[in-house]
């Protein structure tokens, strides 16, 4: 009698091990697949006429969810610190909260978030839909390699055009909180724009630079990843998108914890 | 760590090994040879599979569905790697090559997938043209490469057109054209009849035939129609006063020039010429063939 069937628990301890085997392989696989990208930015051939329409479609193609997001983020940032300054009665520094929020945490999670939902998620789900139609096998047997077609443009897309956008949305967060410091907090908009102009260290600006590179690689990479190992049909892309979402937004999010250590370490608040 | 470094180099960039540095099929060897081919996932997909294909020459595959029949294509083309046994594609071994490796094997290689897989987001022109616009020509010379292929497939009004404004057989042909364009020496055909209605079917079967006699290519073709095998193995085309006459031989023993192979459960079944199939006494085979 085999050990599987016998000992309930040495099934349950083979069961886990063959899980493990199974997500170790996917992150070594994931991590090739990266590698692979990000190489194939720096060799030739480039794909100059795709790398652009990645851009496009994720950089411009976001324009209106970031504008709207860092906004009303801003906006809602500024009511509720005003409420919580108001306590100490330091409604003033309304401007440099909300500016330090927003450059060095908010603006990079939340676009990044905003654009693995939209973008992200088309990405896998195009990559799938190209799996299940053998369009992939189709570019390989042409003697194209994927990855350089596929993967290497949208790394760059997002590794790119994440940050402008971050920056953008970091612009307009501010100015909507500097609208509501005016409007709601009376405040008047010289002195918010000074203390704005306080507020920013050139820390504040590394740190706020430096998260959306990482999570736009993530974001795409995840994508890529995702759309690329997709299996089962029509059903199967649904899962790759679904999946990729979930996996990228919870990398942004651990990778913002990881990378705010280290940039602390390396550039400490004064 | 230096055996590590390379084959991280190896995985990143490639290898870097020239085509050029792949030895030459010698004047009496086969273009496709498979020795002893096995593969297995959670179960046997194909055991000790061999056969020859001279070139020139036209092997049909048949057999029932999870058989194998598509496995040999992917496998022909780098697109799964065998457990064991050796693949030569025109002189080349190609079971342990990387990706980067099988760039020149499939340059001579055309496939024309079950269901044409061409890419949704380029017209049919572009589709046509994707792999001389890989290879640099410029854009006047593919477009007039496209324009003949287009018109030899039968659908040369179809060129600014989206691969979903055609049908199914009308996507099948666009997939011979788009596989024909860089005039490969091999064509495979996976399924390329499958879903279509018997006249459309004989429009495909009609190009396969206008492929392999008037340019001379290499064929594999895959299927379970009979009746589109049978259509490959005794069709014949010649080009009479600019236009293409097909004559069709009735006599089995009198046809030459193509292979039938039968897979079941991975291993071959059967292998000989279409007379020697349809006069077998083998019980399976009987059974296919009724």
């Amino acid at each position: 009698m085999s050990p599987r069937s016998s000992f309930p628990l040495a099934r349950v301890v083979l069961q886990l091990l063959s899980r493990t085997k199974l997500v170790v392989l996917g992150v070594q696989e994931y991590v090739l697949l990266s590698a692979r990208g990000l190489a194939a930015l720096f060799t030739r051939p480039r794909y100059v006429d795709d790398i652009l329409a990645q851009m496009d479609s994720l950089g411009v193609g976001s324009l209106s969810i970031v504008i709207l997001t860092g906004m009303f983020t801003g906006m809602v940032l500024a009511l509720q610190s005003a409420a919580s300054l108001d306590v100490f009665g330091a409604r003033p520094y309304v401007g440099r909260l909300v500016c330090v929020s927003m450059v060095r945490e908010l603006g990079p999670v939340l676009t990044a978030l905003m654009v693995t939902g939209r973008v992200g998620s088309g990405m896998a789900a195009e990559l799938g839909s190209m799996v299940v139609t053998q369009q992939i096998d189709a570019l390989r047997v042409l003697g194209t390699d994927p990855v350089r077609k596929l993967v290497a443009p949208r790394l760059a897309a997002g590794i790119v055009m994440v940050p402008l956008l971050t920056v953008l949305s970091d612009a307009l967060g501010i100015f909507g909180a500097g609208l509501i410091s005016i409007f709601n907090l009376k405040l008047s908009w010289p002195y918010y724009w000074r203390t704005v102009g306080q507020a920013l260290a050139l820390n504040d600006l590394i740190m706020g630079l430096s998260k959306p590179v990482v999570f736009g690689f993530i974001l795409a990479s995840v994508g890529c990843y995702m759309g690329l190992n997709t299996k089962g049909g029509t059903q199967g892309v649904g899962l790759a998108t679904t999946r990729s979402v979930v996996a990228a937004s919870v990398m942004i999010l651990a990778s913002d914890f990881f990378v705010t250590k280290v940039l602390l370490l390396a550039f400490p608040v004064n | 760590m230096s055996d590590l470094i390379d084959k991280l180099r190896e995985e990143l960039l490639g290898t870097g090994r020239a085509p050029e540095d792949a030895p030459a099929r010698g004047p009496d060897e086969p273009i496709v040879s498979f020795r002893d081919v096995y593969l297995a996932y959670d179960r046997p997909i194909l055991q000790g599979v061999t056969f020859d294909l001279p070139a020139g020459g036209t092997k049909v595959i048949l057999g029932g569905s999870g058989s194998g029949k598509t496995t040999i294509l992917r496998l022909m083309l780098g697109l799964l790697k065998a457990d064991a046994g050796s693949i030569r594609v025109d002189g080349v071994e190609v079971t342990g090559l990387t990706e980067e490796e099988f760039r020149p094997v499939r340059l001579k290689v055309g496939m024309v997938f079950q269901e044409g897989a061409l890419f949704d987001s380029l017209s049919v022109g572009e589709n046509v043209g994707f792999r001389l616009g890989e290879d640099g020509l410029a854009p006047g010379e593919i477009e007039e490469r496209v324009r003949e292929m287009l018109g030899f497939v039968g659908l040369a009004s179809h060129y600014d057109k989206s691969p979903s404004e055609l049908s199914g057989g009308q996507r099948r042909r666009v997939a011979v054209a788009r596989a024909l364009a860089a005039r490969p020496q091999i064509m495979l055909y996976d399924e390329p009849t499958t879903g279509l209605d018997p006249i459309t079917s004989t429009t495909i079967t009609d190009l396969i035939v206008k492929a392999r006699d008037l340019d001379g290519v290499t064929s594999i073709l895959v299927t379970h129609q009979l009746r589109d095998a049978f259509n490959v193995a005794r069709t014949f085309v010649a080009r009479e006063d600019g236009e293409f006459v097909f004559r069709r031989v009735e006599d089995y023993e009198l046809l030459a020039g193509t292979d039938f192979m039968m897979l079941r459960e991975g291993v071959v079944q059967f292998h000989g010429s279409p007379h020697e199939l349809v006069t077998s006494k083998d019980p399976y085979i009987v059974e296919f063939l009724s």
